[in-house]
């Protein structure tokens, strides 16, 4: 009962907290904000009971679904549901606590601004439609709600729309987006086209009495073609290579907007949903996720290298961290992508924030231009320098914990099928984890170390109130480690060491969060097309190749994070490595870099500019042809109007003429027997007497 | 024999001539004379049949009346002759022609 | 000598009505009706019409005949032109010879409701006639009447109003 009506709730507040700003909120006292921050807190309220509810039970394979008909039509219905089970709890609780902080920063940092009503309408419509995608129980209602969070990016980047490079932002999220939709909607057509029903509970048994059979084409199957069709739509959601090119232009929005859409909730939607369909990706379709997100993460990681804008740093950031989520989901590192997804989410919103808090006080996003903050912003500077660790895998905070999982499952499967493709998968995920922390320790450097480059940005600088540094504090102390795995990891060579912690059960998180697959679907799923085939053992902690993969891990690790972490410091700190002369030494690459691998502009250059080129010609064709056609059967009717006038004029005319000269004539020649002497009237009368006895006679 | 077809003969023969004259002749008194002639004729048919019929005397009952009726006759047509001449200036048929159509 | 007599009269009488409308003086052929007039009222008499031969002497050459002659000696100025309209001639002769052929044809075959036996007695007929004009013939009689007084007062009327007109031309 209370597991339907409690995400329902959840659910349904923050819509009318956006009705009433959008309706009303100008009216309203401080614009409403405390509607939809009260709308969210009250989510938040409600979803962590049910949260602590699920830990308390501990049953990894709860499930509760509740249904009401929505369509039907012959023999076809179409419902409309909530699937409550352990990862929902868990969605439920990030978003509403994550959307809670952000709105409270929001009040600080859209302070004044004349549409403030309108943001805090946006941002509970947003959260309405991602709560939507997190509750739902069958495909078509993820993608209702899949569509609306689209719709509220679209809104929230552009809100400034009177800015041109936010208006082209906005659309350009929204196309992308769309892009990927496409294969969200192949996968749709399948799964009605196979099964008739759309509930993931249902096509999951389905696809386990073998609906999915047979070969789309030679060497893939059905089953692959789906899971690679839903992950399409992942990978337009989540800004995977190639569809990543919105999220950096995404930045336009307001900070708050980014941090909580863009790096937290919205874009993790597709790594949720990745998650959801697990059980139906098979080891062809996981092969396919693992490579694109391990090329996501490696290639976002080098772009980020080269910018100078705080905010695109963070969105390159956060492509390739949601590559790295796709890079351990695709290796069958269920548990560990989804708890990526979440550590990331908080500190990569921290990040954001801290980073609005920068610009809202010195009124500039270039690094180049900022400088020393450090002791002017404390508390900023603090939570930021320990988002930082945690994102770059430091020992004893969040991040090392869900990255070690991840490369971890990598080397895993390497170890088991060593391949150079598997090899190459986890050297990507090495590689980025030292750009990652080059580049992050970059910007700590840039903007909080060293002499301010500008000296009247830097004096106008000032930390932020309360109501924005909480939720900075709050954030940071979901980075800390020992929350997450509920041990402190001490690594040290060999199996390092490992602490529990009081309060923290060990592994909570891993034993709630089991792939779905295995276990709740029993039947045919357990075939060489099955995602069983790729955990021979299944996930965590069995085997031994997981057990040595790990040792390998932690220490390399620490080792990459460590490289990055000097070089950084020795760049940017130190000034021992001269940043311009790399530069003119490494100048090809780096322009490749800074042109964002060119993928842009080869977009530019073929679908913009080639649909320009096409909607020139066809505009000539249609004045030329079209046109012509048109004018020339003006001319051709005109000179047959002609023919037909002078037609009737002569020969119509002629023949009336005719008719009356001939009546005239007859006319005339008959008035002649009247010639008005009587004894011709006489004489014709005898003539015709005559005629009439001599006829009578014959 | 004498016969009536005789009488009637001397009729047809006079009616014809009487009809000759006034399809032909240009004179409108002319014209008059033709048409006594045809009168007469007529006249003197009815006395043909009153003789040789069984009812004796009532065909010169007619003849009576047809003399009696030229006489009026002619008196009119030459009254118009008159008026004509007054207003045309002329009796020659041929120029009367005002009715030409 | 009947026939003699028939003969005769049929002659005269054809032949002046021939003249009548061939000759082209005028008074020529006036006095060529007169004759004709008097054969007609011979061959009355010979049907035994004696009061109807004495009415067609006395009304048509007293009366009619005279009032012709007046005429045509009055309009002696105008009349001294060509008579006869020639193009009329040649239709008008072959119509009436057509006519004249089926008249004759007519009148030979037609079965004629003779009296059968002789030819009524010839007898003094005025009494009779009288009798029959009051009797059974009166209607048409008063007719006659009222159109010979019609014929009288028109032609004076015709001819007055034009002489009227004429005689007062200084009025409107």
């Amino acid at each position: 009962m209370l597991y339907t009506y409690i995400p329902l709730t959840v659910l349904l507040l923050p819509l009318a907290a956006s009705a009433v700003q959008i309706f009303a909120g100008r009216r309203l006292p401080r614009g409403g904000d405390w509607v939809s921050t009260g709308a969210i807190l009250a989510g938040f309220a409600l979803s962590l009971p049910l949260l602590a509810g699920l830990l308390a039970k501990g049953d990894p394979h709860f499930r509760h679904e509740a249904s009401v008909q929505w369509i039907a039509f012959g023999d076809v219905t179409v419902t409309m549901g909530i699937l409550v089970d352990n990862l929902t709890a868990f969605m439920l609780t990030l978003v509403t606590g994550i959307a809670a902080c952000v709105h409270f920063f929001s009040v600080y940092y859209m302070k004044g601004d004349k549409n403030y009503h309108r943001y805090f309408g946006y941002l509970s419509f947003f959260c309405f439609s991602m709560l939507g995608i997190v509750i739902a129980d069958n495909f078509l209602m993820i993608f209702m709600f899949w569509e609306l969070v689209g719709f509220s990016s679209y809104a929230l980047i552009g809100f400034w729309f009177e800015r041109e490079a936010a208006a082209e932002a906005q659309k350009k999220a929204f196309v992308v987006n769309r892009i990927g939709d496409l294969g969200f909607l192949v996968g749709l057509m399948i799964v009605f086209s196979r099964t008739g029903d759309f509930r993931l509970t249902m096509v999951f048994e389905a696809a386990s009495a073998g609906a999915f059979e047979g070969q789309f084409l030679p060497g893939i199957s059905i089953l692959t073609a789906l899971g690679i069709a839903f992950f399409l739509g992942a990978m337009g959601k989540s800004a995977q290579f190639p569809l990543h090119v919105w999220l950096p232009d995404a930045m336009e929005g307001p900070t708050p907007v980014s941090s909580l859409i863009h790096a937290a909730t919205m874009v993790a939607a597709g790594v949720f949903f990745t998650a959801r369909i697990f059980p139906l990706l098979t080891p062809g379709a996981l092969l396919f996720v693992t490579l694109v997100g391990a090329l996501t993460a490696f290639m976002a990681a080098t772009i980020a290298l080269v910018q100078r804008d705080i905010k695109r740093v963070l969105a390159y950031s956060t492509v390739s961290q949601l590559g790295y989520m796709m890079l351990g989901m695709g290796c069958g590192g269920y548990t560990a992508g989804l708890t990526h997804l979440f550590t990331h989410a908080f500190f990569k919103c921290l990040l954001f924030l801290c980073a609005g808090s920068v610009i809202h006080a010195l009124g500039t996003q270039d690094l180049f231009r900022m400088g020393g903050l450090r002791k002017k912003m404390p508390i900023t500077f603090a939570t930021m320098l320990l988002g930082t660790l945690a994102i770059t895998g430091v020992p004893l905070f969040s991040g090392f914990v869900s990255k070690d999982a991840i490369l971890t499952e990598a080397l895993a499967r390497y170890l088991e099928n060593p391949g150079s493709l598997r090899l190459l998968i986890f050297t990507a995920g090495m590689l980025t984890a030292v750009l990652t922390a080059f580049y992050m320790f970059r910007l700590l450097f840039l903007a909080f170390f060293g002499k301010p480059r500008e000296r009247t940005l830097y004096d106008h600088a000032h930390e932020a109130p309360p109501v924005a540094t909480v939720p900075l504090a709050v954030l940071a102390l979901f980075t800390l480690g020992f929350f997450w795995s509920g041990t402190v990891d001490i690594p040290l060579p060999g199996h390092g060491l490992r602490v529990p912690v009081v309060f923290i059960p060990e592994g909570w998180l891993g034993n709630l969060l089991s792939p779905p697959a295995l276990d709740a679907f029993s039947g045919g799923l357990h075939g060489p097309e099955t995602p069983a085939a790729v955990l021979p053992h299944g996930e965590g902690g069995v085997g031994d190749a997981h057990e040595a993969a790990h040792g390998i891990v932690s220490t390399l690790s620490l080792l990459s994070t460590a490289l990055g972490f000097l070089a950084a410091w020795l760049c940017y700190v130190k000034g021992a490595l001269p940043t311009m002369v790399l530069r003119k030494r490494l100048h090809p690459a780096v322009l490749f870099l800074e042109n964002l691998w060119y993928v842009e502009r080869l977009y530019q250059r073929v679908f913009v500019e080639g649909l320009h080129r096409l909607s020139a010609a066809v505009f000539r064709f249609d004045g030329r042809i079209i046109d012509g056609a048109v004018n020339g059967l003006a001319g051709r009717s005109d000179s047959l109007s002609r023919f037909i006038g002078v037609f009737d004029n002569t020969v119509i005319d002629r023949a009336v003429n005719l008719a009356g000269e001939a009546s005239q004539n007859f006319g005339h020649r008959l008035s002649r027997l009247q010639s008005g002497k009587i004894q011709n009237y006489i004489f014709l009368g005898l003539l015709a007497l005559c005629c009439y006895v001599l006829i009578g006679v014959m | 024999m004498i016969g009536l077809e005789s009488y009637l003969l001397i009729g047809t023969a006079l009616f014809c001539f009487g009809m000759f004259g006034i399809l032909t002749r240009r004179n409108a008194i002319s014209i008059l004379l033709g048409f006594e002639l045809i009168m007469n004729a007529a006249g003197l048919n009815f006395a043909a049949f009153a003789h040789f019929s069984d009812k004796t005397i009532h065909g010169q009952v007619f003849t009576l009346f047809i003399i009696a009726l030229a006489a009026a006759e002619s008196v009119v047509i030459l009254a118009l002759i008159i008026a004509v001449y007054q207003k045309m200036r002329t009796i020659h048929v041929d120029e009367m022609d005002s009715l030409k159509g | 000598m009947n026939e003699a007599v028939f003969l005769f009269l049929a002659l005269v009488t054809v032949t002046s009505g021939w003249c009548v409308v061939s000759l082209k003086n005028i008074i020529h052929s006036a006095f060529a009706l007169l004759v004709s007039f008097f054969g007609v009222a011979g061959l009355l008499a010979l049907l035994g019409a004696d009061f109807l031969a004495a009415t067609q002497v006395l009304i048509y050459i007293g009366g009619v005949m005279i009032l012709l002659l007046f005429a045509i000696m009055l309009s002696e100025k105008v009349t001294n032109e060509d008579l006869f309209i020639r193009a009329k001639a040649l239709p008008a002769l072959l119509v009436l010879g057509a006519l004249q052929l089926i008249l004759i044809k007519v009148v030979l075959d037609a079965p004629w409701n003779e009296r059968p036996g002789p030819a009524a007695a010839m007898e003094p007929t005025t009494e009779i006639l009288g009798r029959l004009l009051l009797n059974e013939y009166v209607l048409p009689f008063e007719v006659i009447s009222t159109l010979l007084l019609a014929a009288l007062i028109g032609a004076v009327v015709l001819i007055r109003k034009e002489v009227r007109r004429r005689r007062r031309p200084g009025e409107r």
